[in-house]
C-alpha cells in the first residue's frame, strides 16, 4: 500500500481525524481557562473597588462560565476518546490514552484538568459560605481560595499535559500537518507554551498577600519573607519545563513573555471594566476617586521575564558542557538570583504603596504590617535560591515528562 | 415494617405543607417610623435574615392628606454598620398596587452581622430618611483546622500526581527508542 510520508502532514493519515479533534478540544480547554483567568483579574479589581454585594457578580459569572466549560469539555473528551478505545478506532490505544477505573480511556491532560475544574466547582459553594462568615475582605489566603486556586493550577498542569503529548505525536509522526500553522508544530508549540503561562500566572496571583499583606511567615523562632520563595517556584519551575520541553533557545523567555503581556493586559482593562458597570450601576466605590490604571501594576509583570532569560542562557550554557542534572541546578540558582531580588524589593514597596493589609486585617485596622527585617530577608533569599536550584531540577523532571509523553 | 411507609411519606407531606403556609403568613416584625410628614410601617418576613436568601419586606406609607401620598417614590439598601464586613446592599423595591403607598421589597445579605436597612422617602411633602436595624445570621461556622483540611485536601492529589509522575519518567525513558548513543550530549534524551 502506497502511503504519503508521514512528514508531510499528510491529512489522509488514518489517525488526522483523532488529532484534529483533540487539539480542537485541547485549544478550546485553554480558550475557556483563559476566559476564566480574565474573569479572575476582573474579579479582583472588582473586590478591591467594589466589594461583593452577590454571588454572581459578574466577573464571577465569566469565571464560572470559564471552569464550567472547562470541565464539560474534560467530560465530553473523556466519553467520545473511551467510545473510541473499545471502538479500536485508529491512533486511540494504550500509547495515546491512559486509564480511569478500568473502564475510561483518554488522554491524560484532559483527565487531569477534569479533575481541576472538578475542585475548582466544588470550592465555589464553600467559599460563598466563607464569606457569608467572615465577610468580603476576606484574604486570598483563605482555605477555601486555596482549594479555588489549587484546583486552577491543577486543571492547567491537564492543559499543558494535553498539548505537549499532541506535540511529541506532531513531532514523531508529523500527521498534525505543516500546511495549517495552527495544527502545525509551530501552532501547538506555541499553544502548549501559553498553556504553561497559566501556571506562572495563577502563583504569581497566589502570591499576592506574601506582597501586600503577609510579607513573612513566622516559623517558630523564625521569620522568613515568603515571596521570594513562591515566586522563584513558579517562574523557575515553568521557564525550565518549557526550555526542557521545547529545546529550543529563548523557549522561556517567550513562555514568561506571553504571560506578562495577558497579565498586563487583563491588569489595563480590569479597572475600566470596573468603572464602566461601577457607573452604569450606580455602585459606591469603596476606595477614594475611580477605578483607575495603575501603570506600575500593568508593567510589573515583565519583570518576571528577567528570572527566565536567565535560566534559559544558564541551562543552554552549561547543557553543553555538564550533565543534565548540574545543568538544571545551575540554571536554577541562575534564575532564583534576579527573581529574589524582584520579589523582594517588591515586598518592601508593595507593603506600603498597595495599603491592602488596611482592608485585609481589621484587627490592626490603623497599621500596614511592619517592615521585614533584615533576617528574614536574607533567610526567604536563602531559602528562594534553594527552592530555585530545586524548582529548577523539578521543572526539568517536568520538561522531559512533556518532552516524551504521548498520552 | 412495609406499612409504616405511607406515615412516612404523610409525615413528610405534612411537613413540607406546614413549610409551605409558614411562608404564606404574615409578616414577623413590624416596625413604625416617622420621616417627616410620612409615617412607614415597615414588616419583615424574617428575622434574623439569612445570608444568601431574601429577606422580603413591605413598606406602607401614611400620611395626613392623600395629596401627599401621590406620585411618593421609596429607594432603599441595607448597610453594613461597623464589624460587618459586607457591601452595601441596593434594596428592590415596586409599588404594592394596594393600598396606595404600598411597597414591597427585598434584599439578598451575604455577610452575616448587623446592617440597617436604609429607606429614603420622598413626596409632595418632601424628602426623608429612616433607618431599621436588621440582623443577618449565617450558617453555623465548621472549625478552621476543618477547612484548611478541605481546602487543602487536592494539594494531596497534587502531590501524589507529581510523585507518581517521577516513576512516569523513568518509565517513559525506558520505553523510549535507544537511538544512537549521545556520548558528546550527556543530557540527550
Amino acid at each position: 500500500m502506497l502511503t504519503r510520508p508521514a512528514t508531510t502532514g499528510a491529512r489522509d493519515h488514518p489517525f488526522a481525524g483523532e488529532r484534529h479533534f483533540r487539539l480542537f478540544a485541547a485549544a478550546a480547554l485553554v480558550s475557556m481557562q483563559t476566559l476564566a483567568a480574565v474573569g479572575l483579574g476582573w474579579d479582583i479589581q472588582w473586590h478591591r473597588w467594589l466589594g461583593r454585594d452577590a454571588f454572581l457578580t459578574p466577573p464571577h459569572l465569566i469565571i464560572y462560565t470559564g471552569v464550567v466549560g472547562a470541565g464539560l469539555i474534560c467530560i465530553a473528551v473523556v466519553l467520545v476518546e473511551t467510545e473510541r478505545y473499545w471502538r479500536r478506532v485508529p491512533g486511540v490505544d494504550r500509547t495515546s490514552t491512559v486509564s480511569l477505573l478500568g473502564v475510561f480511556h483518554a488522554p491524560l491532560g484532559f483527565i487531569v484538568a477534569g479533575f481541576g475544574a472538578l475542585t475548582m466547582a466544588v470550592a465555589a459553594p464553600l467559599d460563598n459560605y466563607w464569606h457569608q462568615l467572615y465577610g468580603v475582605d476576606v484574604t486570598l489566603w483563605a482555605p477555601f481560595h486555596m482549594m479555588g486556586l489549587i484546583g486552577a493550577g491543577i486543571a492547567y498542569l491537564g492543559a499543558a499535559y494535553a498539548l505537549a503529548s499532541e506535540l511529541v505525536r506532531s513531532r514523531r509522526d508529523g500527521t498534525a500537518g505543516r500546511r495549517v500553522m495552527i495544527f502545525g508544530w509551530p501552532g501547538i508549540a506555541l499553544g502548549a507554551l501559553f498553556a504553561l503561562t497559566a501556571v506562572l500566572r495563577l502563583v504569581r496571583v497566589l502570591m499576592e498577600p506574601s506582597i501586600e499583606t503577609f510579607p513573612t511567615w513566622q516559623l517558630g523562632p523564625v521569620e522568613v519573607l515568603t515571596s521570594p520563595i513562591g515566586l522563584t517556584l513558579a517562574v523557575v519551575l515553568t521557564s525550565m519545563a518549557a526550555v526542557v520541553m521545547l529545546r529550543k533557545p529563548g523557549a522561556a523567555t517567550l513562555m514568561t513573555f506571553m504571560a506578562a503581556l495577558f497579565t498586563a493586559t487583563v491588569t489595563l482593562l480590569a479597572p475600566i471594566a470596573v468603572r464602566i458597570v461601577g457607573d452604569a450601576s450606580g455602585y459606591t466605590y469603596r476606595l477614594p476617586g475611580h477605578p483607575h490604571i495603575n501603570w506600575i501594576q500593568v508593567l510589573l509583570p515583565f519583570a518576571y521575564v528577567l528570572p527566565a532569560i536567565a535560566v534559559d542562557v544558564a541551562y543552554l550554557a552549561e547543557l553543553r558542557r555538564w550533565h543534565r542534572m548540574r545543568a538544571s541546578i545551575v540554571a536554577g540558582l541562575a534564575g532564583s538570583l534576579p527573581m529574589t531580588a524582584i520579589a523582594t524589593i517588591l515586598t518592601l514597596d508593595g507593603i506600603s504603596s498597595t495599603e491592602a493589609a488596611l482592608r485585609m486585617l481589621p484587627a490592626s485596622s490603623n497599621e500596614l504590617p511592619p517592615q521585614p527585617a533584615f533576617r528574614a530577608i536574607a533567610l526567604g533569599a536563602l531559602v528562594a535560591l534553594a527552592v530555585g536550584a530545586y524548582s529548577g531540577r523539578a521543572g526539568e523532571q517536568l520538561g522531559r515528562i512533556w518532552r516524551l509523553n504521548t498520552r | 415494617m412495609m406499612r409504616r411507609w405511607p406515615a412516612a411519606l404523610l409525615a413528610v407531606l405534612l411537613l413540607g405543607l406546614s413549610g409551605i403556609s409558614a411562608a404564606g403568613q404574615g409578616p414577623i416584625r413590624s416596625e413604625t417610623r416617622y420621616a417627616g410628614a410620612y409615617t412607614l410601617r415597615i414588616d419583615l418576613y424574617s428575622d434574623p435574615a439569612f445570608t444568601g436568601r431574601r429577606l422580603n419586606f413591605d413598606v406602607v406609607v401614611d400620611a395626613s392628606t392623600a395629596d401627599q401620598l401621590r406620585s411618593v417614590t421609596l429607594t432603599g439598601s441595607a448597610i453594613p454598620e461597623v464589624g460587618t464586613n459586607a457591601s452595601p446592599l441596593r434594596a428592590t423595591l415596586s409599588h404594592a398596587g394596594q393600598p396606595v403607598g404600598g411597597f414591597q421589597g427585598y434584599v439578598t445579605p451575604q455577610v452575616r452581622g448587623s446592617y440597617r436597612l436604609h429607606l429614603t422617602i420622598s413626596g409632595p411633602a418632601g424628602t426623608n430618611a429612616v433607618d431599621l436595624p436588621l440582623r443577618v445570621a449565617a450558617p453555623t461556622a465548621i472549625p478552621i483546622w476543618f477547612a484548611w483540611s478541605i481546602g487543602l485536601a487536592p494539594l494531596l492529589g497534587l502531590i501524589g500526581f507529581s510523585w507518581g509522575q517521577r516513576s512516569y519518567l523513568a518509565r517513559l525513558q525506558a520505553g523510549a527508542s535507544p537511538g544512537p548513543p549521545a556520548a558528546s550530549t550527556p543530557a540527550a534524551t
